[in-house]
């Protein structure tokens, strides 16, 4: 046998593991025989007893007892056992029948009888909450109870009286009439499954501890003056010689104690004081004691028998059902506790609008910027005065929206706190089902975020604005080229000019010319210097209506002797009648040059006419404009990271050109994307959606 | 006497202009061409006696120009006017044969002195005579 070092150091092997399969199955094979064996024995012995106590209250020359205790024992046996143990259970309880029954002189016939009766009422019941509920019931929940009192209580007895009463009839036992015996057995068997099988399911199933050990002494007063009241009152109330008639109102001094305990002790404490009280009842009625003994035996048997049947299932009824509020009670109760902690965590809170009254309230824990409300409450008015100035109609509006349309409001505001101002986010939904019209929501300080976002857009902004300056030494040799030439032109234009005033006779005119020229050329280098400047100028990014075939001249003007350098044709095909779009034209221009000069790079291996560059808009369904910018190169290896930030294949490129691209045109709501042609090169595409 | 004639070559509109009113005022004859192609196609019925000419210029830039006068043996003097100063450039139009290699934006007098230049080396009559 191997050690236990020995087994870790070495790899399992699928016998060893049947071998401890079987074992461990063997094992428990072994523990549930015992179990069985030992629930047999134990029924066995407890039926023997309750046929006996059965007997003891059985009413003279009459052949049913009062509550007769057995079939609710074998009922309970056979919820708590799973149906494979049922035969031997039965098989149990047959000797037990047998010597209790035949030793008071039963005939054997009808010993026999009542037990195939007695086992048919427990198999009705067994079977019935097998099928409905599959499990024996705990009495937690209404609908367990309501299956119960079904097929243990009523059905049970009623089907298998039918079959006693013939037997009884057809052995002619104490038989009386059919209809008596059977109703007789109807409420005693009904009686003894509601009072005996609950208290035995509860105690199985919860197991038998002694509940003191955890109890205050508040609830052992409270237990010992239940208990004690009732026996007072039941001994007063049943156990009366020759009580007055109108003295039937005392009957409801243990119902006091029992309305007392459903509502403080469950099924369970029910259960016992029914037992307590029918203890008391039915001795009385044996006795011709209390307010049940008024009639003939029978008749005073029938009215204790309802009386505590009624009694106790309705009182079982009310201790479940508040049983059940009282869960749903602590559910809601942890539920909102688990809520509260996670609000907590996340640094949020709740909110409420009571829409009929205009009033808000909301929670403001730990770290919250609202302040503390009070549970009248704000009115909207009073809310908008703590709201940033900006931000009120944009939150008067989402509520009207709410309102009209019963839409979630999800709307950010600041909520001006002295001496800063905090970013909330509040989202919020209709309470439906509600008698009251109100809105509930939750409400967060985003007040982090919000910084961190400018933040990131002041970065990005930076760095756009890097990465336009960093264009500046690729557009040296253009800028050169597009200021030389107006210069050249006032110069050669003015010392011409200067040439001409010098000579004899000097055409007016043609000096005229001249300076219309120098002027003109002046404008335009003005033109060139004020276009470099806006595209180099810091500012916040202004989003106006725009023309992109503008744009794109501008930008093409721009590039136009780097272009002529490069030895790059262009062919521009820009659509008519194209919308207009919202976007700031300085970071398009940058977006675009950035895209050509790129296209450019692309083609510099090429033959000098084979550098075509093409450039074309056209208005798109969806409501929108997009821009290709195509080349004749040889295409983008990674088309899906090209965007991402630091990849060059550039020697001395930063990486960041279509990165800032990228995030430029997606701040402008479009999209920008690349496609190898499929004979040639590659394109980029921009979508821009329309004013 | 007859006028020199210089052929100015450039893609600027304005540059052409002006270069063309200067040459005028001082006694030249400015033949002007938007494009070295536009150049190269009248050249062979053409005779001027000088050659400005811009250095970068769509489809047919100044290198190829005088790359094809060079092959064809032309000796014309030949004038580099770019506002672009590289020193590759320069070198590899003083190999192609240029007279002289003047950098935007330009002083027409030192053009003028560079043609004038140019042209008595050429062995051409020397019209300062004229404005002095």
């Amino acid at each position: 046998m191997p050690t236990p070092a020995e087994r870790l150091a070495s790899p399992w092997n699928s016998e060893e593991t049947d071998a401890l399969e079987n074992a461990t199955a063997k094992a428990e094979s072994t523990a549930g025989n015992s179990r069985t064996v030992a629930t047999a024995l134990l029924l066995s012995v407890s039926y023997y007893l309750g046929v006996r106590a059965g007997f003891a209250l059985t009413l003279q020359h009459t052949p049913v007892s009062l509550l007769w205790p057995t079939n609710s024992l074998v009922l309970a046996a056979l919820l708590l056992s799973p149906p494979r143990r049922w035969p031997i259970l039965i098989a149990a309880i047959l000797p037990a029948h047998l010597l209790a029954e035949l030793s008071v002189d039963v005939p054997l016939s009808m010993v026999l009888c009542w037990f195939v009766s007695n086992v048919t009422e427990a198999l009705i019941g067994a079977l019935g909450i097998r099928w409905t509920l599959g499990r024996a019931p705990r009495f937690a929940h209404f609908r367990e109870f309501v299956m119960f009192l079904t097929w243990c209580v009523v059905l049970g007895p009623l089907l298998s009286s039918f079959l006693d009463a013939a037997f009884v009839a057809a052995n002619s036992w104490l038989y009386v009439d059919y209809w008596s015996v059977w109703r007789m057995r109807l409420f005693s068997n009904a009686l003894a499954a509601l009072t005996i099988v609950p208290p035995i399911l509860i105690w199985a199933q919860c197991g038998l501890a002694p509940p003191w050990r955890q109890a205050t002494f508040k609830q052992i007063a409270e237990v010992v003056l239940l208990l004690g009241g009732l026996f007072l009152t039941s001994c007063v109330v049943f156990l009366r010689h020759h009580p007055d008639p109108q003295e039937v109102m005392l009957l409801y001094m243990p119902l006091l104690f029992l309305v007392w305990a459903a509502m403080r002790s469950g099924v369970g404490g029910v259960s016992l004081c029914v037992i307590i009280v029918a203890s008391f009842a039915i001795s009385g009625v044996l006795q011709d004691r209390g307010p049940f003994s008024a009639g003939d035996p029978r008749t005073n048997a029938l009215g204790v028998q309802v009386f505590l049947i009624i009694a106790a299932a309705g009182l079982m009824l009310l201790a479940v059902s508040l049983a059940e509020l009282h869960r749903a009670r602590l559910m809601a109760i942890r539920r909102g506790e688990r809520l509260h902690l996670a609000l907590a965590a996340a640094h949020m809170g709740t909110w409420d609008w009571d829409i009929d009254r205009d009033r808000f309230t909301w929670s403001s824990g730990e770290g919250s910027s609202l302040p503390r409300v009070n549970d009248d409450g704000w009115s909207t008015a009073r809310l908008l005065q703590g709201i940033h100035p900006d931000d009120r109609t944009r939150v008067s509006h989402a509520l009207a929206q709410a309102l009209a349309g019963a839409q979630e409001i999800d709307v950010e505001f600041r909520w001006m706190t002295e001496p800063e101002t905090h970013w909330v986010a509040a989202k919020g939904t209709f309470d439906q089902p509600a008698a009251v019209r109100r809105i509930l929501g939750v409400h967060m300080d985003t007040t982090e975020r919000k910084v961190q976002d400018l933040q990131l857009l002041s970065q990005r902004d930076q760095l756009a604005h890097l990465s336009r300056v960093s264009m500046l030494g690729e557009l040296s040799g253009a800028l050169a080229h597009e200021l030389n030439q107006p210069l050249t032109a006032i110069m050669t234009n003015a010392q011409a000019a200067y040439r001409k005033l010098k000579s004899a006779s000097p055409d007016l005119t043609e000096i005229e010319e001249i300076l219309t020229d120098i002027i003109s050329e002046d404008k335009r280098a003005g033109e060139v210097i004020r276009r470099l400047r806006a595209l180099f100028v810091r500012g916040a990014v202004e989003l106006r209506p725009l023309d992109v075939n503008e744009c794109i001249r501008d930008v093409l003007a721009l590039e136009h002797s780097d272009l002529i350098a490069r030895n790059v044709s262009v062919q521009a095909v820009l659509a008519a009648d194209l919308p207009w779009v919202n976007a700031d034209r300085v970071q398009l221009q940058q977006v675009l040059l950035n895209l050509i000069v790129n296209a450019c790079d692309a083609m510099s291996d090429n033959a000098s006419g084979d550098r075509l560059l093409q450039i074309s808009t056209q208005q798109v369904d969806r409501g929108g404009v997009d821009i290709e910018i195509c080349d004749r190169g040889t295409g983008i290896a990674n088309l899906d990271r090209i965007f991402e930030p630091f990849r060059s294949t550039k020697q001395h490129g930063l990486g960041l050109g279509l990165a800032i691209c990228h995030t430029i045109i997606r701040t402008h709501q479009g999209r920008l994307w690349a496609t190898n042609n499929s004979s040639r090169g590659a394109t980029m595409h921009i979508f821009l959606p329309a004013q | 006497m007859k006028r020199p004639s210089v052929a100015v070559i450039d893609d600027e509109a304005g540059v052409r202009k002006g270069l063309s009113r200067l040459l005028r005022s001082a006694e030249f004859d400015p033949l002007t061409y938007a494009s070295g192609e536009e150049f190269l196609e009248a050249w062979p019925s053409i005779h001027p006696d000088c050659i400005v000419m811009d250095l970068q210029m769509p489809d047919v830039s100044g290198f190829e120009v005088q790359a094809n006068l060079k092959r064809a043996g032309v000796q014309l003097p030949v004038i580099i006017i770019t506002a672009h100063d590289e020193p590759e450039a320069r070198a590899k139009c003083i190999l192609l044969g240029a007279a002289a290699y003047l950098c935007k934006p330009l002083d027409g007098e030192v053009l003028l002195d560079a043609i004038w230049s140019v042209l008595e080396t050429a062995g051409g009559p020397h019209p300062r005579a004229a404005d002095s």
